[in-house]
């Protein structure tokens, strides 16, 4: 052993000699042969929203679009659908954010404006009601509330609130800041753990008959995650090149247990921008919101407002995997064209390795070499995914 | 094929398809046309970290619409407020408008037809809908006004 330890001291020195950095590992993770969900269950997914997965590898699905979670086992096939249609006790209008609390499963509902809690063996529920929407003015007698989204549960029954914050009346100025909020089990306000800038996220259009609300196709905002045992959450700020040199961008990772935090800068070089990236992502737009949902909002208009960097953000998207490692797919200038790189960070914020994947694949949960998510399928249908990640 | 039919039901109009469709309302108002009262209980389009969703309404208020790639699209502030439509005097189960209130996508119609739009209050917008499909609002529900 001491041998070992000793070869690795001087493989240290010798790259330090030479003022360079280790090389990072690079993997690849490929769709797991033995994991194949049914038919019938992809076709019911088209917005998949959040997904948990239980120690015996359970797989629980949360689709916007579905008023109900789908339950999978560990080999894809589907065991239960939890809740149904309805305003009743363990109903749903629609699904959005779902993790573990304890030995039960909780689901947010945007729709019902309320959180319901179900035993992950057995049946029964229980519901918390949010009211999210009609926060009364603070006072003495009556201190503030949450009024935003639950992102997680810890296991001392604090929560994890988003709050979207407007800095006007006018419509078309939308939520600039998200707050971070934790709140105690009785939803009192205990503590603002973070402000992010909202401005290059979503771009909205008023006009007499309505709003449309169009995602920014390149945003710059920070990003968040949280796990869904509700222990950790991370922040990323990723504010998009204005020139092409060596950049850096800020992860923090949080420990809501322990009441501690760690941050680290990660340099890069930016990946330049091509306006025809640029082009195809209005046209899909100008397809998609424009031409399918009526929207009055023109091409033009939308090539004026939106937010078009010169270099693309170097974050797209984040996930705290339950072995708590941050997952980050990033685009850097020397990084894989035609899949997505993801840059894997230990709980301190060091980095692991590079691994790639389908740019189809929406990751959600992540364990070892194990991935869970999602691939999205041309016809605009969502199937259930395990990839395993082998070294590239 | 299918899976494009079932697609097509599942994007009735996403969340909101779990509601039943509202019915035009005279409120015991009379004349041919009224104008529509503005409606309580709207949706609101949020966004969470890359995820936009429709929250806050009342199922039966036609007035939000979510896409994963997209985002949200929302009619009427004040849902009915600006709509300016004319309503149906007898209450009638199903209703076509050439109302200028942007219609949301509620029924995807099976094999290839066009897809049915509603506005915040469930009433058929008509400017979206084909001739032929007017007519068969028409014939399933015995009202129309225009």
């Amino acid at each position: 052993m001491s041998r070992i330890a000793s070869r690795w001291s001087l493989a240290v020195v010798a790259l330090l000699a030479a003022g360079t950095e280790p090389p990072v590992p690079r993997f690849v993770a490929q769709p797991d042969a033995s994991f194949t969900a049914p038919d019938s269950v992809d076709e019911e997914l088209s917005y998949v929203t959040d997904m948990a997965i239980d120690a015996d590898g359970s797989i629980f699905v949360a689709d916007l679009r579905l008023p109900h979670v789908l339950e999978l086992d560990s080999l894809g096939r589907l065991r239960r659908i939890i809740g149904r249609s309805g305003a009743g006790p363990g109903e749903f209008v629609s699904t959005l954010l779902l993790g573990f609390y304890r030995d039960s499963l909780w689901v947010f509902d945007p729709g019902a404006l309320r959180i319901s809690f179900f035993p992950r063996r057995g049946t029964g529920v229980a519901t918390l009601p949010l009211d999210a929407l009609r926060t009364p003015v603070a006072n003495e007698r009556n201190p503030r509330v949450h009024r935003g989204t639950p992102l997680a549960i810890s296991p001392d029954g604090s929560l994890l609130m988003l709050e979207n914050v407007a800095v006007s009346d006018n419509p078309a100025d939308g939520y600039r800041n998200a707050l971070l909020l934790r709140a105690d089990r009785s939803l009192l306000i205990q503590d603002t753990l973070a402000r992010l800038v909202n401005v290059h996220s979503v771009c909205i259009f008023a006009y007499r008959d309505g709003e449309s609300h169009i995602n920014q196709p390149f945003p710059d905002d920070p990003l968040y995650a949280e796990s869904n045992d509700g222990k950790r959450f991370a922040t990323v700020t990723r504010t998009a090149a204005t020139g092409g040199g060596e950049q850096r961008f800020t992860v923090t990772l949080f420990s809501l247990m322990e009441r501690r935090s760690v941050t680290r800068e990660i340099s890069y070089r930016p990946r330049p921008l091509p306006s025809r990236v640029v082009d195809s992502a209005i046209a899909a737009l100008g397809e998609g919101m424009l031409g399918n949902f009526g929207s009055p909002v023109t091409v033009d208009s939308l090539r004026r407002r939106l937010f078009l960097p010169s270099f693309y953000p170097p974050v797209s998207r984040l996930r705290l995997a339950r072995d708590g490692t941050l997952w980050m797919s990033v685009r850097f200038a020397d990084g894989p064209a035609d899949v997505t790189e993801w840059m894997v960070l230990s709980p301190r914020g060091f980095e692991l390795r590079r691994v790639t994947t389908p740019s189809s694949f929406l990751l959600f949960e992540a364990d070892r070499d194990v991935l869970w998510g999602v691939n999205r399928l041309p016809d605009q249908t969502m199937e259930v995914a395990r990839l395993r990640v082998t070294r590239g | 094929m299918k899976r494009i039919n079932l697609l097509a039901i599942l994007s009735l109009i996403g969340l909101l398809a779990v509601a039943p469709p509202a019915t035009a309302q005279s409120g015991g108002r009379g004349g041919a046309t009224t104008m529509a009262k503005t409606t309580q209980g709207c949706w609101v389009c949020m966004y969470s970290n890359g995820a936009s969703y429709c929250t806050g309404g009342v199922p039966g208020n036609w007035n939000c619409n979510v896409t994963l790639e997209n985002g949200c699209l929302t009619s009427s502030p004040g849902c009915g407020a600006g709509a300016m439509l004319p309503l149906d005097p007898d209450g009638a189960a199903q209703y076509v408008s050439r109302g200028s209130a942007i219609g949301l996508t509620t029924v995807m119609a099976e094999g290839g037809g066009p897809p049915i739009r509603r506005n915040c209050e469930g009433v058929v917008v008509a400017r979206y809908q084909a001739p032929e499909n007017i007519e068969g609002i028409r014939a399933r529900t015995g009202s129309l006004s225009l």
